[in-house]
């Protein structure tokens, strides 16, 4: 199930990846209930709730009006209360608890955490003492330029962080000319910090609650270009799991920590990834990322450990490659050619009828996009930019073809690079969308269909059922 | 309002025999929001998802009543009851939603539950 639940002018309306802004609430009576924050504009971070089966929301409320157009981070607690870390405009970072009391949330007032400098991309966690930790990324800008790890502890439950908002914290990392991003975790008495430095390297440091002393930085891999493309979990039996995309080499990895030694790098995915989320399930970690297949779409993938390896597959059954797709040309002496294989690729114009050298052509000319699963977008990409003609699209209701206007409005072939919203979302799709055979072929069918001719053919490239998402969020259990 | 009709579609209610139960507990709710890039504003999206192949949502209008008829697509206010066909047990799953439910055997046993629906429009 997709489901819109707003839309945001905000730079990264649902964060960077090591971050988190989704929960579930851990236990009582509305134990399961969902709690999601994202930026809502480029100076709100809203937030709003749901329960099972999260058909219908909350009304969202307003959390913090005066944040700066950069990722925030937060974390829920047992109790459901949940603790943000944001980035005002002033780039402070500034600590929130949100208290959980009948159902609702309430928001406190804001503390700063650190007013030194310029301020991004902070964590929040609770350690093993219930300190809270707020782990952030400083901009030197009054010394040398560089991005610098940090770290800050509050002891008295976000009241006071260190000595105070000027404590610039403890600095984790040697700086570098690029922007960090930072992660991290409690297992048992340590505390452990990963991150993203220079582009280039993703490291961690362990902090020992017992001996209050960080440990040395330790490499976990090398490679260009790694930014915030990662994300850390704990198993339940306290082994640390990292996976991370190095975009330089078009791969997203997996790296296991079981307290003494590194597992080797695992290869999850060898095709260009993006925003990788984990979780541990029954001690087997799930990867949950954005699969690029080309032109900037991308398609929702999950990962399963299996043995030596990840079992990789769609993660929703209304994302992903047509099973099918036919073009049809009504005065061919071969009406349907089968161009499945040619739609799911990028590769530049070679989806088209052989016949006619196009995608449509004459009235009546068809595109068949069959999924065995009902679905609510197309993006196509053509090679060739269509002109003159106008299409219908249709799908079948069981007895007849419905013609009706994409959510996205009317799209006629006259556009290079279209993302066609044929609904909302998949909860929009219309209940009488029936499975029917085309070319022998049963599946969920839409028919786009040329009702005026081109004067200029349309040539395609790419047709498949994605959009262009990012910055996936996975859910957390409050803790 | 219409009285009558009000009447006739309130505590609806539909038996489903012989529904074999063969998803289990043992699935990861991979619940997640996203970020979707358009033209113009972006779209924050939620994603509810299931994995594993052992997940079974059932959908009120994928059911048939013990008369032979398709039961409604959308169901307001559902209550289920579980009546057992076998020695297998079986629950519902989370909340039960208008358009459809989780339903799970034990993990522990190898073999498909057997039950009755009951399906009853609370109102």
């Amino acid at each position: 199930m997709q489901k819109l639940l707003d839309t945001s002018g905000a730079a990264r309306p649902t964060g960077s990846p090591p971050q988190r802004e989704l929960f579930r609430v851990p236990g009582g009576v509305f134990k399961g209930r969902l709690a999601a924050l994202y930026m809502s504009s480029t100076s709100a971070i809203k937030l709003i709730y749901s329960d099972y089966p999260h058909e219908s929301w909350s009304s969202p409320q307003i959390i913090v009006s005066n944040s700066n157009d950069s990722p925030f981070s937060a974390y829920m607690d047992g109790s459901g209360n949940i603790h943000l870390v944001y980035t005002d405009s002033s780039k402070d970072i500034k600590y929130l608890e949100i208290t959980f009391a009948s159902g609702a949330w309430t928001a406190g007032s804001a503390v700063a955490v650190v007013t030194v400098d310029d301020n991004y991309n902070p964590f929040f966690l609770i350690d093993a003492d219930e300190n809270f930790w707020c782990l952030f990324v400083n901009h030197n800008t009054s010394g040398d330029s560089k991005y610098y790890v940090r770290a800050k502890i509050s002891e008295d439950k976000g009241t006071t962080w260190g000595t105070g908002p000027t404590d610039p914290g403890t600095a984790l990392s040697s700086g570098s000319a690029d922007i960090a991003y930072v992660s991290g975790c409690r297992i048992g008495s340590r505390v452990y910090v990963v991150y993203a430095d220079g582009r280039s390297s993703l490291k961690y440091r362990v902090y020992d609650l017992l001996n209050e002393i960080w440990d040395t930085e330790y490499s976990i891999y090398s490679g260009n270009y790694i930014d915030d493309d990662f994300d850390i979990a704990v198993s339940g039996d306290g082994k640390l799991g990292v996976t991370f995309a190095v975009s330089g080499e078009n791969k997203l990895y997996f790296k296991e920590y079981d307290g003494s030694s590194w597992s080797g790098v695992i290869e999850v995915e060898t095709v260009l990834s993006r925003s990788p989320q984990i979780a541990y399930f029954e001690n087997i970690p799930h990867i949950f990322f954005a699969r690029h297949p080309g032109n900037n779409y991308c398609i929702l993938r999950k990962a399963i450990k299996s043995g030596s390896g990840f079992t990789v597959s769609d993660y929703a059954p209304s994302i992903g490659i047509f099973d099918k797709v036919f073009v049809y040309d009504d005065s061919a002496s071969t009406e349907y050619q089968d161009k499945t294989d040619e739609a799911s690729s990028e590769t530049s114009g070679d989806v088209f009828h052989s016949e006619s050298s196009a995608l449509l052509d004459g009235i009546e000319d068809c595109l068949y996009l069959g999924k065995q699963s009902r679905f609510y977008c197309v993006a196509i990409v053509l090679s060739t930019a269509g002109a003159g003609g106008t299409v219908v699209w249709e799908y079948f209701d069981g007895e007849d073809w419905k013609r009706f206007t994409p959510d996205s409005g009317a799209y006629h072939f006259d556009s290079s690079d279209k993302l066609v919203y044929l609904w909302e979302d998949s909860e929009s799709i219309a209940s009488d969308w029936q499975v029917t055979k085309v070319n022998n072929q049963s599946a969920y069918w839409i028919r786009i269909r040329v009702t005026a001719g081109f004067s200029t053919k349309p040539i395609g490239s790419q047709i498949i059922a994605a959009a262009k998402g990012d910055d996936l969020a996975l859910v957390r259990e409050g803790a | 309002m219409s009285t009558t009709i009000d009447y006739l579609k309130s505590n609806r209610k539909w038996l489903v025999r012989d529904y074999v139960v063969w998803g289990d507990n043992g699935t990861f709710g991979a619940d997640m929001i996203m970020t979707e890039s358009v033209s113009g504003d972006d779209r924050i999206v939620f994603s509810h998802e299931f994995t594993g192949e052992t997940a079974q949502t059932v959908f009120f209008q994928d059911l048939v009543d013990h008369r032979g008829n398709n039961l409604p697509e959308n169901i307001k206010n559902p209550g289920i009851v579980l009546i057992p066909r076998n020695p297998g047990s079986s629950f519902i799953l989370g909340s039960i939603g208008e358009r459809s439910f989780r339903i799970a055997r034990n993990s522990n046993q190898l073999s498909n539950s057997v039950v009755d629906l009951l399906i009853m429009e609370m109102n």
